[in-house]
């Protein structure tokens, strides 16, 4: 049984809550999807308080409100010294429900991929990186155009981290090796690189490239054996090819030739 | 691939070998040997507009403010000319500029951009300068200035032996906001004693993943001070400029030519053979003629090398066709290699050469010539596995 989750009286007043829809219970958050002041939006709020992950995703979202493709922050109340933050709710399927749509589509992931990276370029211009981009964290819209969400430990080179502190993302199956050996001074913008090569990898061919045992696929990275199959033909392997290396340094240095490598 | 000439001392000669015998593209001057102002009126008997538009010039911020040798110190930018009070990076940042403006009012279309050798063997410190010069470009590009701009990257023997070191700085120099065109790379190869040209298998292996990224990310490629292990650096590896040099010391780059006073030894000379892949002293040449074997060893179609392979040649090392055999020899053999455009057929092809001058070598010692030390064939099987390692990648 899930747990069951409830809105305080107090705070649907507060938010104006007309309706509730759905609810759900994540790592770190209860998430509402309501429907408040006549529009649909996402009320976050948070299981272990609102602590610096949280603060920086928040940020992250105001100071970028002015881009596409990343959810945009409605509303932030405080409520009994517990912060509750009210997103615009985004309409659509996570990738990772709909990876069944993608195998050998070597054209739609090109295209996803893309419009990923269209989202993406402005933030890596900044210097910011993601870190933990994966189909659990891309919605797709009825349009088809994805939204990449969960900023929770993006990259300020601006601003000491929290992962600086020792915590690392577990998100394995899409970490670089930088990330997977804790090389922190190498992760740059071209680790978001590296994780859209697997993710492209995974939606084409439905498993991942280094092994699906976190184990197996750390020892790969130790030996620097990055090498992986795939089909003579398909026509992503120069974006295998450019996106998944073991060095930093030669991976695509710019969204323009991480592109060209898609597009070949 | 262009192959320019790295000029130096007795620099008339690759002038000569251009205009007169067309080998190579064009030239790199040098600070060293040339004195501030110069260039703008004539070298040899060849004047500015001959030779200007296919020039780079490295003005060699390699020594220091104790640094010693040749014309450096009329350069008013150099660093001997350097206040010792001056805060290094930011008056560091300021003759780099005024290197590259004079570069610019010289009308040079690739202008090389000095670094300092001794603060860049600190790759923060590297970094600090690669920024503050970025910014300088997008600058002066900004401004509508339309040379291109070529960093210089000079590794320390220690450096390119050190596989961070190599990929914190290829990260650093191909990183996201660099708007140079393209790198000048110069390396300490540092080989071992009575060799010539370096054995470590590192020593390749990284300067080849230095021109590999650097190609693969775009930018335009010189290889300052090349010897002639460029053929093997060429076979596996995209180059757009590849320098040939008469002189030892523009064949291989040591930093303590701008540290201490030098000068050559006495030498009689070497004979580059296109079919061993090596220079042969001069010595051993009575030998190979002693037991008829000049013919195996002898470069084709070389005017220079018909020369002084003649038996009443006086071998000197400061005589012009010693130096012109090797730079018609080199030449010839990096375009063969730089004229295959799949890197697999280039390394068969070179592999074939390779093959080729170690069966000649084992042909020589049946017929009584045994080549040593920097003569032998020291070099060939490091080579050879160095392609049979990329082949089985």
């Amino acid at each position: 049984m899930p747990p069951i989750i409830s809105m305080k009286e107090a705070t649907k007043i507060l938010l104006n809550v007309e309706k509730i829809h759905k609810t759900y219970a994540g790592g770190q958050k209860y998430v509402f999807i309501a429907t408040c002041n006549k529009k649909k939006c996402a009320i976050k709020m948070f299981k272990y308080g609102f602590g610096d992950r949280e603060e920086r995703e928040l940020s992250f979202y105001r100071s970028n409100e002015n881009l596409t493709g990343i959810p945009k922050v409605l509303d932030v109340k405080n409520e009994d010294n517990e912060t509750i933050v009210v997103e615009e709710y985004i309409e659509g399927d996570c990738l990772q429900d709909i990876i069944g749509n993608y195998g050998n589509s070597a054209t739609d992931i090109s295209k996803l991929i893309c419009d990923i990276a269209d989202i993406m370029e402005p933030i890596w211009n900044k210097g910011k990186i993601h870190r933990d981009l994966k189909p659990l964290n891309i919605i797709l819209t009825p349009k088809g155009l994805p939204v990449v969400i969960d900023f929770g430990i993006f990259k300020d080179p601006d601003l000491t981290t929290i992962t600086d502190t020792g915590f690392q993302p577990n998100s394995w199956p899409f970490a670089a090796p930088e990330q997977l050996l804790g090389n922190k001074k190498h992760i740059s913008y071209r680790t978001d690189f590296f994780a859209l090569g697997v993710m492209a990898y995974y939606l084409y061919y439905h498993k991942l490239p280094f092994g699906s045992q976190r184990d197996d696929v750390i020892a790969r990275m130790v030996a620097q054996d990055l090498s992986y199959k795939t089909e003579d033909n398909c026509s992503l392997n120069d974006f295998f090819g450019a996106t998944l290396k073991f060095d930093v340094s030669a991976r695509p240095r710019n969204v323009k030739l991480f592109k060209e490598a898609l597009l070949k | 691939m262009n192959i320019y000439h790295q000029l130096g001392h007795n620099y008339k000669w690759a002038l000569d070998s251009y205009f007169q015998n067309n080998i190579g593209d064009g030239f790199i001057f040098s600070a060293f040997s040339f004195k501030y102002g110069k260039l703008e009126k004539g070298v040899s008997s060849y004047k500015p507009d001959q030779y200007l538009n296919k020039s780079m010039l490295d003005l060699q911020f390699y020594g220091s403010k104790k640094t010693v040798g040749g014309q450096l110190g009329s350069y008013p930018f150099n660093p001997i000319n350097m206040s010792n009070s001056a805060s290094t990076l930011v008056a560091g940042t300021e003759f780099i500029k005024k290197a590259i403006i004079y570069q610019e009012s010289l009308g040079l279309r690739n202008i090389i951009i000095p670094v300092f050798y001794h603060e860049v063997s600190d790759f923060e410190k590297f970094k600090k300068y690669l920024i503050k010069i970025n910014k300088i470009i997008v600058s002066r590009k900004d401004k509508g200035n339309r040379s291109k701009y070529f960093m210089t990257i000079p590794f320390s023997n220690s450096a390119i032996l050190n596989n961070d070191y190599v990929e914190d700085l290829l990260q650093a120099t191909t990183d996201m906001p660099i708007v140079f065109d393209g790198y000048y790379v110069v390396c300490d190869s540092k080989p071992e004693y009575k060799k010539k040209i370096s054995i470590d298998y590192d020593y390749y292996t990284n300067l080849i993943k230095v021109f590999r990224v650097l190609n693969g990310q775009g930018f335009t490629t010189v290889y300052g001070y090349s010897n002639w292990d460029a053929l093997i650096i060429t076979t596996l590896c995209n180059i757009d400029y590849i320098t040939i040099g008469t002189y030892e010391n523009l064949r291989n780059f040591n930093i303590r030519r701008y540290t201490e006073p030098s000068g050559g030894g006495a030498s009689k000379g070497w004979y580059f053979s296109e079919k061993l892949l090596n220079f042969i002293r001069a010595e051993e040449i009575k030998h190979l003629r002693r037991q008829n074997c000049l013919n195996l060893i002898a470069n084709e179609k070389n005017i220079f090398s018909d020369i002084i392979l003649n038996k009443n040649y006086v071998w000197n090392t400061h005589k012009p066709d010693v130096h012109k055999n090797y730079l018609l020899a080199i030449s010839r053999l990096l375009k063969d290699v730089a004229s295959i455009s799949s890197l697999s057929q280039r390394m068969g092809f070179f592999q074939k050469k390779i093959n080729q001058a170690r069966k000649l070598y084992g042909e020589l010692y049946d017929r009584g010539v045994f080549l040593n030390d920097e003569s032998s064939d020291y070099h060939l099987g490091t080579w050879d596995s160095i392609i049979k390692t990329y082949a089985s990648h």
